[in-house]
């Protein structure tokens, strides 16, 4: 996200999203940082308007569809009498994507809002559903704000969807989540589809209602974050030539079969034939017909190969063409458009230096004396630059263009040291009181004064000289340490010979029994991961009342199990051993948790 | 830093300084100590260009007569990037408590100067200074003053004239500087440059500016005989010399004689009927002769013009080219003969003598008139006030011709050629007059100034350079670089991974395995090699070629998958973008190819030093056409008069030029690259021979022989030893500190030693 570096924000605030804007007729930027909207004219170096988030209504979008897009912010109280602002995005092609994430970002906030005097978790059923829907987002277009639905109506119906509106969620007491970004949810789908294991497991769990959606995810943020990264990160062109695929002989003609992405590349190629397209087809002729007329003509022959000067004369194709050379003679015809080259690399003002003198060069040294390789070269040239440039399109340019770059000789200068990051805290003082600093008279301020931080670090520094550490001590005892050790040793080792076999199919029973062994697993260990989390220390009421819920579902882990080993039972007896081998790890990691359970279980009693 | 050498002391601006950088310094002061003429050969990318303006500045200040500096250098960015050199360098002394009163300036043509608004959008050079002619003669201006119609006068020019004498005040000034100046004054920066020239320190422009005779006369001819002049990046200075003075004529442009002859005819006799007066002058000038000229030769205020050669100086023109009319019935005759010689079918290769000798038999023109042809031509311009030298070029062109042909019977050659190349059946006559001896241009410049400066990253064989441009150095050195890291790498391919020799001599380079093998070693390179790779090839026909191939056979579908391809067109302009786009892909990650001509555009000055060029590959050995009848000439010449042997220059000549790609990639010692030579010649041991020492000393035995798949796994090796930061404990051996300077001049037997070569051993 890029920061309005110019922009006057409070301590602590950041730019979370920037759209170009235009409001009451003039351009500029709309920003919604952590603490409020503002908008600021496009040379301004402060907001112009300012809506706090105390001070939001209600938002209401244009239609999709509509000629401008548009976001209207009602307010409280009027500012400066303004009761409402609409706010237009101007972008000339991200207008409404813009729209979109300022739509979702007003969305979390005004949910916060909203959230803070009905405390969430008193509501029985907080799903995404009924928190978006409870929103006052008043839109014009009916539906489109729902994120959950949105995505629905994109297409994609995932079965996974689902559990964003479970039907039976026992509500297990953890804060409600946060409603959910259109990204986060399309994160999620991405992950669940990437990982079959995981999209069963989700199924098993999450669908059945026995752990909830929010939980789930919460051990696998890593995933989620290199996914949502990963969706985020802007990808250039591909830079690989767009090829032809040669044409299939069918008796005395010749069958091309053309692609979308194809089609695509030709356009991207040909700007002008992309446009003799739309101009052409279909009132014109089909579209059959102008591929048809295409591939025959001389274009296409000319990106193929070099030598050849085939293809028919085609009106509409060599004007294509034609008009294709001219653009780029224009662009090099008039020096003025070159302005604004590298100074060090404008070869031209060395051509034009002086008279040419000296006998020309001979035919080997001149440039261009094979015309067909000539069109290939630029067709070279060109379809970098394109690559290039959809590549830089949105980023700000470009190459560096400081001239010192070039001249200075950096290892003859002394090593510049790098300046020290700076540690940037929020809360400077009450960082410092939980590091162990008695209290001290608080008034509002957050950061220290010289003096302050001064007497901080100097009790930082006594009590580190006064603490004695003892680091060659263990905590634990050595022989503790080893059967813990052992233990878990002889588990990773079981586990990973079956994990082994597995993976190179070397396990050698049936195809049935290896996925009802391979869901045992994957089930009973993220239950038993959920259990000992719920546990946790110290225990708590909650805490203990998931416990108990999940204890229900491990006992039908418990029940599968035993169902598996029925099974193997009517196979021979290699198939015994190897089945009881492979679920003793499992069996024995239940046993634990059941123990441990039920310990805590006789305590409360 | 500051330190001195002997008693000079130098101020240089950076903190430390290559130990070869000093030693270029202490070599630069004891030439020009002894005000003699020297040739120094620096690796490229170690600072040659500060090294030299450091030393010359600090001499020029510390002496009270302040030598003139004038330096030379091939291409505008190249004088540019001089210019900024210089600019930082003052700001340092600057800094350092120098202040002076000091003006250092580049020029160039009126087309990267000029700042009117419409002849400024002009492409081509001729067309501006055309325009601009039209605005600003003497007589065109003299006709506006005296309130002649609607003449259009440039603003620029008119306010520089009014504003007097010198109105630039001390300083550098870029080339943008100027432009920058000009527009705020609203002063031509052209001609305010012309005539600052004269009262400043220090001047860059490029060779042409002191070579060819046309332009030297105009600009060069006053610079004092004490003035230091340094050429750089001069290795290819023989061929700009040749160039100089070669003079192709076509049908065309003896067309556009005949018609700028008639139109001088009828000059004249409009003058004649209106003003007579002026050619009766110009006619009692010429009687009296070249005097004057002679005059301030003797005294030594100007350079010597090879095309104004010495001894018509002191004779009288001719009584047949006296008179106008007389000298056109002259110079028509003469276009007729020479239109007459081009009408042969056959080729003709002929010395001057004997093509005086068939001139005077045929048309009894005599060969002293003709001595006087280009003088009497530029005086008849002169006196009818003609300024459209734009449509007279031609025949100032077949003048200049005719004067060189009539003084020097030796060093030149005429070469009729009917055709221009064998296969070729519609005739294109060229009479190539072409000139063999690359002394004959510069000897000049020697003789005018005491001080010449031969400098270049390739200079090797040293021993060739003062042969054939008959001079006498007081010092020839040659500098290697001291390294702690070798931080390039050149690598001798002579097989592809299917072992398949790869050469791109003449029968074998259009051999599929050996396009192939070229291609796959792009590719294998593309793929090892991160951001830039740049390749060259020997020649604008073979790189058109192998394109061609490649791109048919789908070398290049592998290649495009690793890095955008860029290549070098006929354009400049298209070029230039080209090349903008390269370097813009290697710094955005990208990474791209460039495919380029060695000899071409892109090989003269354009650096790739850091992202923009980890490995430069070379296909091939550039070698010249040989079958070209001017180059077997020139070798002829060169066998017969200096005793080089044919063989011997064709290896220099190519081996200089592959050197001169090569070397694009490193600048400082800081950055890395890899050299790549693809062909089985250069393994031999006269090839290598003739590659400077700073590179030939780091190809070992084990790099001599390689194949693509060999060659890539060292590179691979190599690219990720060099990657790691580098610990900069290269300060006391190949960085030094004022301290190790005084220590080094206390104990000069420590000399810089180059250190191992741990990637070859490998």
């Amino acid at each position: 996200m890029t920061t309005g570096s110019l922009l006057m924000l409070a301590k602590n605030e950041s730019v979370e999203l920037k759209g170009v804007v235009e409001c009451q007729g003039k351009p500029g930027y709309l920003y919604l940082t952590t603490a409020r909207l503002g908008w600021a004219l496009q040379v301004a170096k402060d907001f112009n308007i300012v809506v706090d988030f105390a001070n939001l209504k209600a938002q209401q979008v244009s239609k999709a569809g509509s000629k401008k897009v548009m976001l209207k912010v009602v307010l409280n109280e009027p500012v400066n009498g303004d009761a409402s602002y609409t706010f237009i995005f101007t972008s000339p092609d991200k207008a409404l994507d813009e729209r979109e994430q300022f739509k979702e970002g007003l969305i979390r906030v005004l949910s916060r809002q909203r959230g803070l005097p009905t405390p969430a978790h008193s509501t029985s059923n907080p799903s995404v559903t009924s928190n978006a829907s409870a929103l006052p987002n008043k839109s014009l277009d009916p539906g489109s704000t729902n994120s959950a639905q949105m995505v629905r109506r994109d297409g994609a119906p995932s079965p996974y969807m689902i559990s964003l509106t479970p039907k039976l969620f026992p509500n297990l007491g953890t804060v409600p989540p946060a409603p959910l970004t259109r990204q986060a949810i399309k994160a999620r789908q991405h992950v669940l589809s990437k990982h079959p294991d995981l999209a069963q497991l989700h199924k098993d769990l999450v669908q059945a209602g026995y752990i909830h959606e929010e939980e789930f995810w919460a051990t696998r943020k890593q995933l989620l974050e290199s996914e949502t990264a990963e969706m985020e990160q802007q990808k250039g062109l591909s830079s690989a030539w767009p090829e032809m695929l040669p044409g299939v002989q069918v008796e005395k003609s010749y069958q091309y079969t053309l692609s979308n992405d194809m089609i695509f590349s030709i356009f991207q190629k040909h700007p002008k034939v992309k446009q003799a397209f739309e101009e052409t087809v279909p009132h014109e002729m089909a579209a059959e017909e102008f591929w048809k007329r295409f591939i025959a003509s001389k274009v296409f022959h000319r990106d193929r190969s070099a030598t050849t000067n085939d293809g028919v004369a085609d009106d509409l194709f060599d004007k294509c063409a034609e008009e294709e050379e001219q653009e780029d003679n224009e662009q090099l015809s008039k020096r003025i458009k070159l302005g604004n080259l590298h100074r060090y690399l404008d070869m031209s003002q060395t051509e034009e230096d002086h008279i040419e003198t000296g006998n020309a060069p001979n035919f080997s040294m001149k440039a261009g004396k094979l015309a067909d390789s000539q069109a290939i070269i630029k067709s070279f040239n060109r379809h970098s630059q394109t690559v290039l440039k959809a590549h830089l399109e949105n980023t700000a340019q470009l190459a560096s263009t400081n001239l010192d770059d070039e001249l200075v000789i950096s290892d003859l200068q002394p090593e510049t040291q790098q300046p020290h990051l700076l540690l940037e805290i929020a809360n400077e003082r009450r960082y410092l009181e939980s590091q162990g600093l008695p209290s001290q008279e608080t008034s509002g301020d957050r950061s220290l004064s010289t003096e302050e931080s001064e007497l901080i670090l100097n009790q930082f520094a006594h009590q580190f000289q006064q603490a004695n550490f003892k680091l060659y001590e263990s905590a634990l005892g050595k022989e503790s340490t080893t059967a813990v050790l052992r233990e878990l040793w002889s588990l990773v080792r079981d586990n990973a010979q079956f994990q082994w076999a597995r993976n190179h199919q070397s396990l050698d029973l049936p195809v049935e029994l290896t996925s009802s062994l391979m869901s045992c697993h994957i089930t009973g260990y993220e239950m038993l991961r959920h259990l000992w989390a719920s546990l946790g220390v110290p225990p708590s009421e909650e805490g203990f009342k998931r416990a108990t819920k999940i204890m229900d579902a491990i006992q039908l882990v418990n029940e599968s199990i035993r169902e598996v080993l029925q099974e193997a039972r009517s196979s021979d007896a290699e198939t015994i051993s190897k089945v009881g081998k492979i679920m003793a790890p499992l069996q024995t990691a239940i046993q634990t948790g059941q123990e441990e359970y039920n310990r805590v279980k006789a305590r409360r009693i | 830093m500051k330190f001195f050498i002997d008693d000079l002391p130098v101020i240089f601006p950076y903190d430390y300084i290559y130990p070869e950088q000093y030693a270029y310094m202490v070599d630069l002061k004891k030439s020009l100590d002894a005000r003699g003429h020297c040739m120094l050969e620096m690796p490229s990318g170690t600072g040659k260009t500060i090294s030299l303006l450091s030393l010359i500045i600090s001499y020029q200040q510390f002496h009270p007569d302040k030598r003139k500096l004038v330096y030379c250098s091939r291409t505008v960015p190249e004088i540019d990037k001089a210019l900024a050199e210089l600019k930082r360098l003052m700001a340092f002394r600057a800094q350092q408590g120098e202040t002076i009163d000091f003006l250092g300036l580049g020029l160039t043509s009126r087309r990267n100067l000029c700042l009117h608004p419409e002849v400024s959008k002009e492409k081509k050079g001729k067309v501006v200074d055309a325009k601009c002619r039209d605005m600003t003669a003497s007589w065109i201006r003299g006709k506006a003053q005296a309130g002649h119609g609607d003449i259009e006068l440039c603003n620029y020019y008119e306010r520089l004239e009014a504003a007097g004498d010198l109105p630039l005040p001390s300083g550098v000034y870029t080339l943008d500087d100027l432009r920058a100046y000009g527009r705020e004054n609203q002063y031509c920066p052209y001609y305010m440059a012309r005539r600052a020239l004269r009262a400043a320190d220090v001047i860059i422009y490029s060779y042409h500016y002191m070579l060819d005779p046309k332009v030297a006369d105009l600009v060069s001819k006053e610079l004092s005989r004490d003035a230091i002049v340094v050429f750089d990046e001069a290795h290819n200075i023989d061929n700009v010399c040749i160039e100089a003075l070669s003079i192709d004529l076509m049908r065309p442009t003896l067309e556009a004689s005949t018609r700028s002859v008639n139109l001088l005819e009828q000059k004249v006799r409009a003058v004649k009927e209106k003003d007579a007066e002026a050619l009766r002058t110009e006619y009692a000038r010429l009687v009296e002769g070249l005097r004057e000229v002679s005059a301030a030769r003797d005294e030594n205020a100007i350079l010597a013009n090879p095309v104004l050669p010495d001894d018509i100086l002191t004779e009288a023109v001719p009584g047949n080219i006296r008179k106008a009319e007389h000298f056109i019935a002259f110079l028509r005759r003469f276009i007729e003969y020479l239109k007459t010689r081009l009408r042969v079918m056959h080729v003709v290769a002929e010395t001057p003598v004997s093509f005086i000798q068939h001139l005077r038999d045929i048309t009894f023109i005599d060969s002293k008139p003709l001595r006087f042809c280009a003088e009497r031509l530029n005086s008849l311009i002169r006196t009818l006030e003609l300024n459209d030298l734009e449509e007279l070029t031609s025949l100032q062109k077949v003048a200049s011709f005719a004067t060189l042909v009539s003084t020097y019977d030796k060093g030149f050659l005429l070469i009729l050629e009917p055709f221009e190349s064998d296969a070729a059946t519609v005739p294109n006559p060229v009479l190539h007059f072409t000139c063999l001896d690359a002394s004959l241009a510069i000897q000049p410049v020697f003789q005018r100034f005491s001080s010449v400066v031969i400098t270049s990253g390739t200079l090797s064989p040293l021993s060739m350079y003062p042969k054939m441009l008959r001079f006498e150095p007081v010092i020839q050195s040659s500098f290697t670089m001291t390294l702690t890291r070798t931080c390039f790498l050149p690598l001798v391919i002579t097989k592809g991974s299917d072992q398949v020799a790869v050469s791109s001599k003449f029968e074998v380079r259009n051999d599929r395995a050996v396009v192939r093998n070229f291609g796959n070693m792009l590719v294998e390179f593309a793929k090892a090699v991160p951001d830039g790779i740049v390749a060259f090839f020997p020649s604008y026909l073979y790189m058109e070629a192998i394109v061609a191939m490649w791109n048919e056979m789908g070398i290049l579908k592998e290649a495009w998958r690793h890095k955008l391809i860029f290549v070098e067109t006929p354009d400049a302009a298209e070029t230039s973008l080209a090349l903008e786009n390269y370097r813009l892909a290697c710094d955005n990650g990208r990474g791209a190819i460039l495919l380029s001509v060695a000899r071409g555009k892109v090989s003269e000055g354009i650096d790739f030093d850091h992202n923009y060029g980890r490995a430069v590959i070379m296909f091939g050995i550039p070698y010249q056409y040989t079958e070209s009848r001017i180059l077997k000439a020139r070798l002829e010449f060169l066998r017969e008069r200096y005793q080089i042997r044919e063989n011997d220059f064709l290896t220099f000549d190519a081996m200089r030029h592959a050197a001169q790609c090569v070397g694009r990639v490193l600048r400082g010692k800081s950055d890395y690259g890899l050299m790549v030579f693809a062909d089985k010649r250069y393994s031999r041991k006269d090839k290598r021979d003739k590659l400077p020492q700073w590179i030939g000393q780091y190809m070992t035995d084990a790099t001599l022989n390689l194949s693509t798949d060999m060659a890539t796994s060292i590179t691979r090796k190599f690219l990720r030893t060099m990657a790691q930061p580098f610990d900069g404990s290269q300060i006391h051996t190949s960085l030094w500190s004022v301290e190790d300077i005084v220590q080094h001049q206390k104990n000069p037997v420590a000399q810089p030693v180059s250190a191992d070569h741990p990637a070859a051993k490998a």
